[in-house]
């Protein structure tokens, strides 16, 4: 924090994410396993970036490293001007697993707790609870335990609980990857929706290329393995599927992930 | 660890269709019941006998009315073994004379007196074991040097009867309550850190992460999320850490006698055996197994008023 | 060597506890009391008040009196164990004290006396010089006496009775030990003060403790051991009670007539730390009597039915005898 924060907020066009040549590996039984051989690209704040690639290509890997999760084996993570923060509310993410909410509180209580951990009293917290989970369509659910809802639900609590705590940015790893198709659709439109209305900067993870042209502003395609940025596509004001431009950059979308071999079926299919 | 994250893993239960409707909140009471009869979310054919359509007319009986049956039908056995066998009365005694020795050591207090001994040293003995429970594992779920020492510890204490080290508590105690408490916290201790650490360590990835996304870290992320997250392993821990100190305190009073005046249920039943009393031996019995029920149902209830409410028993969906 | 100890007191009182599930399990399996079988199971205990039963098990006395029947000995420490034995039927005599006794046959155990054993006088003795008389004993200083109902019970109650006014006063200090562990915690300084039976109070005052009770003064002079038997297994062995008498008598006489004899026949059978001279000393110690007549049975019966520990009390001492005592001098 201090005057380097201060001065990076202050450039509104500065990238509030820097990854910088960035290389992440596991290491097992004493060997290192190379998942993201070097990947490069920023952030700006307000902009919705996609990091789009096959499965097992290190997309999750690049935002749970961003999330602060996962230490880079190389490169540099700035995150709004500090450099490989730890994990913090600043980055809320957004699983893609339903059990990511605590089953020991009820819906509200699951959207109240963060906004408790960053400062809020209880009656604001609650408030201001309610009243994100009114956006995502939940004002009826509040007293509910997370067994009781529906995937589609959970994960919309999920998205309830990243917003209200306003994060400088919203990390989402496949949030609607185990849903219905028919559930997701509806999920990626109202998400589209909120995000125009809140501006919130954006990294998303998604194997499916349909999804990133509508919620993207940018598309960052990772291929090979290990993983490297195979091309950064703008997609920007293609947040319909039958806007112009719309089919051209499924297409060259769908171009660079094919030299991976990859069967895209099913990330063509919604 | 989260190497597997990128594929995207079908859930393991199928989910309810979303509706763009608010959804009805069933409301709390019925919340187990929710879940267990979720389709598909239940395991199949694990109640199929309970509810057995068809079957033999006793299986079609209600489960209270054959248990009252049953219950019936082994009282009068009972009874009819101790009037007609011609076995002694000093060595066996039928359900009338324990029932009415049951009434009268409670009517008189020496019952009551004896229980609240017993309990008294049992509560203590598992406040200890409890908070040393805590002291063990959350060390062990945070470090590698603490998750060494309680393997090693349980993996050597555990097996022991707990009651065996009543000798060791008497030389460092005394004859005093304390020996007891000791013996019985010892008893609580292991099965409660088994079960514990087993729930620290299967709390699931994202649980942890959604955590520590929060900026939460050491003891607050263990008390906010890792302990509630746990809860379903701790409370299993508990029944059996209870069982354990249950029969260990009784059997620690019946070897060990009496310290002062107040000699708790397994002294209880030793003395009356001493004064020939085999009704009230009998009636202490039985205090000790409906204390045992009765702590079973108090188990069972908070079960359900929370694990089972927050759909986490037994590894059920979260 | 305390915890050797303490274990051991441990294995006796779990054995004690066997045993009763033991005679519970035999009886279930529909073992009646009594009978009138080839083999006669004797319980008999170790140390000096159960001399005369080494002296005549060393002789093989028994065996002579009754050639067509066999005799088992066996090791069973409490008279509330061998009650229950004996009424399961897997133990046909049997040695308590007069205590647990009083106690089964105020509970309705149809049990009585065979053949007193000796008379004993009880000590209670302590070590800490802080322990003067009764007076001195205050919350927390635990007093080793057995069991609650003990004959030292009862004795500890009288003086506390004769001392404090109270026979309860000293109710909360007593603490459940057996003799052998009473002596070890007494002298380690984990208790205050014990109340045990000889040997083992001998062995306390050689050691450095000093009496504080005598039972002699309490209640004159009085029996400790005695041999029981249920009244349907006297009725239908009338020869075996006969003979376990006289052979009691028998031994009674040698162990008086020829104490170092006798001495020497219990350092063989015990194989313990007690030498033939100290065995002497003690078995012609004041007070000490080997003798097959009970004594002072009404006047403890009637303090333990004052004191409640029982409900009703034998107005003559031949209430709770069999006939081969009954034209004894017994009190």
């Amino acid at each position: 924090m201090g005057d380097d924060a201060t001065a990076a907020r202050a450039r509104d066009d500065a990238a509030l994410l820097v990854v910088d040549r960035v290389a992440i590996g596991y290491r097992r039984q004493g060997r290192y396993l190379p998942a993201v051989g070097e990947a490069s690209f920023e952030v700006r704040r307000g902009e919705k970036v996609m990091l789009l690639g096959p499965s097992g290509c290190g997309k999750s890997t690049i935002l749970k490293a961003v999330a602060g999760f996962l230490r880079p084996s190389a490169g540099r993570i700035v995150v709004d001007g500090r450099e490989a923060p730890e994990p913090g509310p600043d980055r809320a993410v957004v699983f893609q697993e339903f059990d990511q909410l605590f089953p020991w509180r009820t819906v509200l209580g699951n959207v109240a707790y963060p906004l408790r951990v960053t400062g809020a009293d209880r009656d604001t917290a609650r408030r201001r609870a309610a009243e994100y989970l009114e956006l995502m369509g939940l004002q009826g659910a509040l007293d509910s335990y997370p067994h009781q809802l529906s995937g589609g639900m959970k994960q919309r609590v999920a998205i309830a609980r990243a917003l209200a705590i306003d994060p400088l940015m919203l990390l989402m790893d496949e949030p609607f990857g185990a849903l219905d198709a028919q559930t997701r659709g509806r999920l990626q439109r109202e998400l589209a929706d909120i995000a125009a209305r809140t501006k919130v900067t954006l990294l998303f993870v998604t194997h499916s290329i349909d999804e990133a042209v509508l919620l993207g502003d940018r598309v960052v395609v990772l291929a090979g393995r290990p993983s490297h940025v195979e091309r950064i596509v703008d997609v920007s004001g293609l947040d319909r599927p039958d806007a112009p431009g719309f089919a051209d950059a499924r297409r060259t979308l769908r171009a660079l992930l094919a030299e991976e071999g990859e069967d895209l079926d099913r990330a063509f299919i919604d | 660890m989260p190497s597997s994250t990128d594929t995207p893993d079908a859930p393991d239960a199928p989910d309810v269709p979303d509706t763009p409707d608010t959804p009805d909140t069933p409301d709390a009471s019925d919340a187990s019941d929710t879940s267990a009869g979720a389709p598909a979310a239940a395991p199949p054919g694990a109640r199929a006998a309970d509810t057995g359509r068809g079957g033999t007319p006793w299986s079609r009986l209600p489960t209270w009315a054959r248990r009252t049956v049953v219950f019936a039908a082994l009282i009068a056995i009972w009874q009819a073994y101790a009037s007609l066998s011609g076995v002694s009365r000093f060595v066996f005694v039928g359900p009338a004379d324990v029932a009415e020795a049951f009434a009268r050591g409670w009517a008189n207090g020496d019952i009551a007196a004896a229980t609240a001994t017993t309990m008294r040293l049992l509560l203590t003995g598992m406040g200890i074991g409890i908070a040393l429970t805590v002291v063990l594992t959350v060390p062990a779920t945070t470090t590698r040097i603490g998750d060494d020492i309680l393997t090693l510890l349980t993996s050597m204490i555990n097996p022991l009867p707990s009651v065996a080290v009543l000798p060791l508590a008497i030389l460092w105690f005394g004859l005093t309550d304390s020996a007891l408490v000791f013996v019985t916290a010892n008893a609580v201790l292991w099965p409660m850190t088994v079960n514990v650490s087993m729930g620290f360590r299967t709390v699931p990835a994202t649980i942890t992460m959604v955590g520590r996304n929060l900026g939460l870290r050491g003891w607050r992320l263990t008390r906010d999320v890792l302990m509630p997250a746990a809860l379903p392993h701790a409370i299993a821990g508990l029944k059996t850490g209870w069982a354990f100190g249950w029969r260990t305190i009784i059997a620690a009073e019946l070897v060990f006698g009496v310290a002062g005046a107040h000699g708790g249920l397994g002294f209880f039943i030793n003395n009356s055996r001493y004064f020939a009393r085999i009704p009230d031996v009998f009636a202490g019995l039985v205090t000790i197994a409906v204390i045992g029920i009765a702590f079973d149902l108090v188990f069972g209830w908070v079960e359900r008023r929370t694990v089972g409410r927050w759909g986490m028993k037994e590894g059920a969906a979260i | 060597m305390t915890s050797t100890l303490y274990t051991r007191r441990q294995a006796l009182r779990l054995g004690a506890l066997g045993a009763g599930a033991a005679a519970l399990s035999a009886a279930c399996g529909g073992g009646a009391a009594g009978g009138s079988g080839k083999e006669i199971g004797i319980a008999i205990g170790y140390g000096i008040s159960y001399a005369p039963f080494t002296i005549i098990q060393a002789k093989r006395w028994l065996e002579g009196e009754l050639p067509d029947r066999t005799i088992s000995w066996k090791i069973i420490s409490g008279g509330g164990t061998v009650r229950d034995a004996l009424l399961s039927g897997k133990l046909h005599l049997g040695c308590s004290g007069l205590g647990p006794l009083l106690i089964g046959w105020d509970a309705g155990v149809p049990w009585k006396i065979v053949s007193s054993l000796n008379d004993m006088p009880l000590w209670l003795v302590a070590k800490d010089p802080r322990f003067k008389s009764l007076r001195d004993f205050r919350q927390g200083d635990q007093i080793a006496a057995v069991q609650p109902g003990s004959i030292q019970s009862v004795m500890l109650q009288k003086a506390a009775q004769q001392q404090l006014g109270d026979p309860h006063a000293l109710d909360k200090n007593i603490a459940t030990m057996a003799h052998p562990e009473a002596l070890e915690a007494l002298l380690g300084g984990q208790i205050a003060a014990a109340y045990t039976s000889p040997p083992f109070q001998f062995q306390a005052v050689e050691q450095g403790a000093r009496k504080l009770v005598d039972s002699y003064d309490l209640f004159g002079k009085h029996g400790f051991n005695v041999v029981a038997a249920t009244e349907q297994y006297a009725e239908q062995n009338p020869d075996v009670l006969t003979a376990v008498h006289k052979v009691i008598a028998r031994a009674n006489d040698f162990i008086t007539r020829q104490p170092a004899e006798a001495a020497k026949i219990l350092v063989d059978a015990e194989k313990g730390k007690i030498t033939a001279e100290q065995y002497e000393k003690y078995l012609t110690y004041e007070g000490i009597e080997f003798t097959t007549t009970p004594h002072g049975l009404v006047k403890l019966a009637a303090f333990m039915k004052e004191i409640g520990v029982i409900k009703k009390a034998p107005s003559d001492w031949r209430d709770v005898v069999f006939d081969t005592v009954r034209n004894e001098n017994g009190s």
